[in-house]
């Protein structure tokens, strides 16, 4: 038989984001696979760099469109502790709500992308209308629908009163009963299940060994949840114990579903904080603080798994920032599971990941000392420095 | 080159979670975060790297190290020993050479690596 190389990327209609696949194919069978990221670096980590505490604080929270919120929270899972802020109940209430909102919202976004990968275009603006009102509820408590911000080092920009987390029950109510519905064609439709099952199978050996994160490797039976394992801010409230999903299945349908049944969990910790969280009560003015120590680090659970932030402060700045996004830890695995399926379900497979390749592409690049701007040429070449 | 695996072997973590390069004195200091204790805890194996010393990979104990080391030389200029897939390009085209885009925070140990 003869094999080529069949190339997917890096601009392709079934990927909604830059990386390169590059598949060896016998026939239409994947005989290896390998892939090439770096399409979309924006310099995240080298942007905070030099920065106060509070002023990375601003680039950390726009690493990533879809989990901005975890992204702070790793942020400041670091450096709250280093500083010795006491961090009211409620500023970990409003961090915890507006969390799983995001879970949500990403896991929704996610179910329309897969919907409109199989063709089912109806499908995928049924997810995105239920989505719209998540956002709306994100434009009600923080002012922005995309990059929430909410936080500041040991407080929040603004205290959630009555009305909002009224607006967030009302909202909830609204949309349970019509993603319960989408859950039903999930898990029921035909075409769905013939594509899904069975294939992208990750066994849970491998995704122990290879340790996978988040949703894809409690579809394999791994029992991790940071939210469960090392339970951090309102997560470790016993009314807010998280009640991880796990599956065995380890495939793409596996995947699926558990996304879908974690809306619900995410729905019960919102409701269950907007009962705890006192209206009345305002958060606390931010404060000038000082980090002492020399590095710390900070991890959450984010829609795709376990979010690590490694910060190293020297004289109240930023030395070092490293993100270790979910996407990183779950990549290593696409080599893998691609071998010995058919092309056709490459689309399903990857999307069933849920991969976020921006939010995993951070890079670092040099400043030199001096803010500049760069262009892409600048950027890419490392022309300022040959 | 720089032995590490035997050093990782005894710490017998639950998972390592990822490696950082911290620019120092014109080398680096490497920190391993490894997750313990049901992965409730995290804590650091940190060795120092002088300039182009190279480190043996972690990857015979932890798969996913592959990854990690790789991005390390392709943004870092660490080397790696043992990493079969150190010649895999990630983060840049086939054919440049790395690092392009590398490091020292604020000073000097900027450019390419010798």
């Amino acid at each position: 038989m003869h094999e080529k190389i069949f190339p997917i990327g890096p601009q392709h209609p079934s990927l909604k984001e830059p990386i390169f696949l590059k598949l060896h194919v016998d026939g239409s069978y994947i005989t290896k696979a390998e892939f090439n990221l770096g399409y979309t670096h924006r310099g995240v980590e080298k942007c905070a760099e030099g920065y106060l505490l509070d002023t990375a604080l601003h680039a950390v929270q726009r690493t990533c469109g879809i989990c901005s919120q975890c992204h702070s929270m790793a942020f400041l899972n670091a450096v709250e502790p280093m500083t010795g802020v006491q961090v009211p109940e409620k500023v970990y209430l409003q961090r915890l709500i507006t969390a799983e909102l995001e879970r949500i919202h990403s896991h929704l976004l996610w179910g329309g992308v897969m919907a409109h990968e199989i063709g089912l275009e109806t499908l995928f603006m049924y997810y995105w209308r239920e989505r719209e009102h998540i956002l709306d509820i994100f434009d009600e408590l923080t002012g922005n629908r995309v990059h929430h911000s909410p936080d500041l080092i040991g407080t929040a920009k603004r205290s959630f009163n009555k009305e909002n987390l009224q607006m967030v029950l009302e909202k909830l109510d609204l949309v349970e009963p019509e993603i319960k519905e989408l859950r039903n064609v999930m898990e029921n439709h035909d075409v769905i299940t013939s594509r899904f099952k069975k294939h992208g199978n990750i066994p849970k050996k491998m995704a122990e060994d290879l340790d996978l994160v988040g949703p894809t490797a409690r579809a394999s039976g791994v029992n991790y949840d940071v939210r469960q394992n090392a339970p951090y801010m309102a997560y470790g409230i016993k009314e807010l114990k998280v009640k991880p999903v796990i599956r065995s299945e380890g495939d793409s349908w596996g995947r699926t579903m558990i996304r879908c049944d974690e809306i619900f969990e995410s729905m019960r910790l919102v409701r269950k904080a907007c009962e705890m969280i006192d209206p009345n009560e305002e958060v606390p003015k931010k404060k000038n603080l000082i980090a002492k120590g020399d590095f710390s680090r900070g991890r959450t659970e984010a829609p795709r798994g376990e979010n690590f932030h490694f910060v190293a402060i020297e004289n109240n700045r930023i030395k070092r920032l490293k993100l270790r996004t979910p996407t990183l830890a779950n990549v290593i695995s696409y080599a893998r599971i691609m071998e010995g399926e058919d092309i056709t379900d490459v689309p399903v497979i990857v999307m069933s990941l849920d991969p976020c390749i921006s939010c995993m592409e951070r890079v670092a690049v040099i400043r030199n000392g001096k803010q500049e701007n760069w262009t892409s040429h600048e950027l890419f070449e490392g022309k300022k420095y040959d | 080159m720089i032995n590490v695996v035997d050093e990782i072997k005894k710490i017998k973590a639950d998972r390592l979670i990822s490696i950082t390069s911290v620019p120092k004195d014109g080398g680096d200091t490497l920190y391993y975060h490894f997750s313990f204790n049901d992965q409730v805890e995290i804590k650091e194996f940190s060795i120092e790297v002088p300039k182009g010393e190279k480190v043996e990979s972690a990857i015979t104990v932890y798969e996913n190290a592959a990854l990690l080391e790789a991005e390390l030389t392709e943004l870092f200029g660490v080397k790696f020993e043992g990493n079969p897939h150190s010649g895999q390009r990630l983060f840049q085209a086939e054919g440049s050479e790395g690092p392009k885009r590398c490091i020292n925070i604020g000073t000097n140990r900027v450019k390419k690596d010798a």
